[in-house]
């Protein structure tokens, strides 16, 4: 490959770069993609909290603010005792007496103002024996659905206790039956993974191979795209009259690649952003708090945090770094081949058909990195860090790397020497395909006629131009 | 010497597009690449431009290998190729750096040309927003911006209307008194002669003629004659040994051995007292000599 056949290149670049981002297909798919990013993010973020998830994630029960008016109690099997009936108000709960009747009360909270509850405890009794409590809440209109459930919990909470303590048992000893069993299946000589770390190392990876098979292999297609434009249109025929056929598919392949990696950064920008602008509002400003202060990292807080830790902890710039680099590269292997693709139509109603072996080879290499995802779900239940082989596989085959790698070396699930042997392999194949391109791409460039097919291509590169 | 193709081969499977084509530009005018459709015009100016390589021969610019890239080259393709959807200016400006212009010398350039082929007003247009003429104009903006010093026009003058056909032959007398070499591939035979001096003529890759063609056609002596009369000549023409090569309302033409033959029917038709209209006598014409040569070619 003479360096004089790629003179010109930035110029080609140049043009193809500044031409490409005032499309209104960019410009269009970029505000689209960001607005669908923006209120993912936000969605994401907001919506677990809405549902009540990022209570349980702060561990805040005790902190749910009250907001009633009146809490009448009515325990009929007289198991709360005034201890009990303090603690309740010592919790904000504002309990009230009354001569009245539940039935007079529940009439009564029919029209009464927002804020007003009744508890009501009823013994469930079989042949004469207890077999458990029932417990009732009514509300008046629009009172806060949150407030009612705490006051009906902690009532629970209290009965439980109370009953434990009127057979015996010790405030301690009911503690230590209040602890939490989780329960794992871990293959021997396997990294043990807790839910958490489990949940990260199925979604994370799930994510990253998707949105990485969008950007490579849709930008892909947009060098295929343009090179049969190029060469449908004629105008390749007055490009070469001042460059050689290698610095086009260079500037065009680079064009391309700069494109898609700054449509790639404004999107995670505008994700990061919508992260950070909603985090206050929702479980990610929780997760901060979390990660920020260590007093928080208590029971489930701790597995959290130490999974975070543990999935995360381990990225530096040169991580992001290799994932720039594998992004690249995977680019690279799959534009090479989009342009070959590109420049062996002769119209434009050939490329879709021309480009099916290269759909195919896209389409493979995303599930390959995809499917060990979807097959290692099993790790959720059992706990035990994935080794699947096609996993493995999947790192080292040139293919699908670009997809799986950036996941691995992110959540640290290979180990750098492995991560290089990887980058090398990919490497390899990109500088594989290179030289066939440079080979066959001045010959095919000029072909007009019927589509050169796969074989065809196989049997010019063997050959002079 | 200038331009110089020196025995050029190339060769597809079993089929041989050019068959040891060489000709030489030795000064600045305009030479004519001639053939019918498929006999290895394209594939030739390709090879010349360096876009394809050939099997063997060679060409040379100023005595040197010649590389486009580096030399001042104007093309103007048969096919013509502009980017449907990007601006007209864009796209002159970006093939204008491509030949090595500066921002300031292409924006100078391209003014003078837009004035000159009156297309000032589509600087801001898309290419498909222009017509099929105006199109063709700026292609040859884009083959002409950098004041290339060799200029290869493929069918300059196919599919423009009469006014703009004169104004594309303006351009090209302009570029001749500059001093430009040009290659020139078209199947008007009449721009042709109105421009050319060397030629090459070629059917399926082989040369069939080549040379300077006032030369060639003097060497084909004045060999054509037509003649009108108010009145029948036919048997006249037989007692000369002629016979009509085509009868139509401007005449009858023959193809005379001598211009004696032809004086002596001349003289048979003043005898005879019929009223002469037109009697001409030439050389023949470039598309006549290219059918026959053609012809004689598909013969062999």
């Amino acid at each position: 490959m003479k360096s004089n056949n790629a003179r010109g290149w930035k110029k080609v670049f140049g043009f193809t770069f500044t031409q490409y981002i005032k499309t209104k297909s960019f410009i269009v798919g970029t505000i689209v993609i960001g607005l669908i990013v923006m209120l993912l993010t936000a969605g994401i973020n907001i919506i677990p909290k809405l549902a009540g998830a990022g209570d349980i994630i702060t561990g805040s029960d005790s902190e749910t603010e009250i907001d009633l008016r009146k809490a009448y109690i009515s325990d009929s099997t007289g198991t709360l005792t005034a201890d009990d009936i303090s603690s309740l108000i010592k919790l904000n709960i504002p309990v009230t007496e009354t001569e009245a009747t539940d039935s007079q009360l529940i009439e009564r909270l029919t029209d009464a103002e927002a804020g007003e509850i009744l508890v009501t405890i009823a013994a469930d009794e079989q042949d004469g024996a207890i077999v458990g409590y029932s417990v009732k809440t009514f509300y008046s209109p629009d009172t806060d659905g949150d407030s009612v459930s705490a006051v009906s919990d902690m009532v629970i909470a209290l009965m439980k206790y109370r009953n434990m303590m009127n057979i015996g048992v010790s405030p301690e000893d009911y503690a230590a039956t209040q602890y939490y069993y989780s329960a794992s299946r871990i293959q021997a000589g396997s990294d043990e993974w807790s839910v958490f770390e489990s949940m990260i190392n199925y979604v994370v990876p799930m994510v990253f191979s998707l949105v990485l098979f969008i950007f490579i292999f849709a930008y892909g297609q947009a060098v295929a795209q343009a090179i049969a434009t190029e060469k449908t249109s004629r105008v390749m025929e007055l490009l070469l009259t001042s460059v050689r056929p290698l610095a086009v598919v260079i500037g065009k392949v680079l064009a391309m690649g700069l494109v898609s990696i700054m449509q790639f950064l404004m999107i995670g920008i505008v994700g990061g952003v919508t992260f950070a602008a909603t985090a206050p509002f929702g479980i990610g400003g929780d997760i901060m708090k979390i990660m920020g202060d260590a007093s928080l990292q208590t029971g489930q807080n701790a597995d959290i945090a130490n999974a975070i830790t543990s999935s995360f902890g381990n990225i530096s710039p040169l991580t992001f770094i290799l994932i720039l680099l594998i992004f690249i590269l995977g680019f690279m292997f799959f534009a090479l081949i989009a342009a070959l693709v590109g420049a062996s139509v002769s119209r434009m109603e050939d490329l879709a058909q021309a480009m099916q072996p290269y759909s195919l080879l896209g389409v493979l290499g995303f599930y390959l990195a995809y499917f060990p995802i979807i097959f290692n779900a099993d790790s959720l239940d059992t706990g035990a860090a994935s080794s699947n082989p096609m996993q493995i596989f999947s790192y080292y085959f040139p293919v699908s790397s670009p997809f799986s790698l950036p996941s691995a070396l992110l959540l640290g699930n290979l180990s750098m020497p492995q991560i290089i042997v990887a980058i090398l392999i990919l490497a390899a194949f990109v500088v594989l395909v290179a030289v066939i391109v440079a080979r066959v791409y001045e010959m095919i460039i000029l072909h007009n006629g019927s589509r050169l097919k796969f074989g065809d291509i196989i049997k010019l590169a063997g050959k002079k131009k | 010497m200038s331009l110089k193709v020196s025995d050029i081969i190339k060769t597809y499977g079993n089929y041989r597009a050019v068959d040891g084509l060489s000709f030489e530009m030795n000064e600045p005018g305009v030479f004519a690449l001639l053939g019918t459709n498929g006999a290895g015009k394209t594939t030739s100016i390709r090879i010349i431009l360096g876009m394809l390589s050939a099997d063997s021969g060679s060409v040379t610019w100023h005595g040197k290998e010649f590389c486009t890239a580096n030399e001042p080259i104007g093309y103007l393709a048969e096919e013509r190729g502009l980017y449907p959807k990007y601006k007209i200016m864009d796209q002159l400006m970006y093939f204008a750096s491509l030949k090595g212009m500066r921002r300031q010398d292409a924006a100078k350039a391209l003014d003078y040309w837009f004035e000159r082929l009156g297309v000032e007003d589509y600087r801001d247009k898309r290419a498909e927003q222009l017509s099929k003429g105006n199109q063709q104009k700026i292609q040859l903006i884009a083959a002409l911006v950098h004041d290339p010093e060799l200029l290869i026009l493929d069918e300059p003058l196919s599919g423009l209307d009469p006014v703009n056909a004169e104004l594309f032959k303006s351009v090209i007398r302009d570029e001749i008194k500059k001093n430009k070499y040009v290659i020139m591939s078209s199947h008007q035979m009449s721009t042709i002669e109105e421009f050319c001096h060397g030629i090459v003529i070629l059917n399926k890759g082989k040369t069939v003629l080549k040379g300077d063609l006032n030369e060639i056609k003097k060497g084909y002596g004045r060999v054509k004659l037509t003649v009108k009369c108010e009145g029948d000549i036919t048997g006249m023409a037989q007692q000369c040994g002629l016979t009509a090569t085509e009868i139509t309302p401007n005449g009858s033409s023959f193809n005379v051995k001598s211009e004696e033959q032809a004086h002596s029917l001349l003289n048979m038709i003043m005898e005879k007292g019929i009223p002469l209209i037109k009697y001409e006598l030439r050389e023949p014409s470039l598309n006549e000599i290219f059918i026959e040569k053609v012809g004689e070619s598909d013969e062999k």
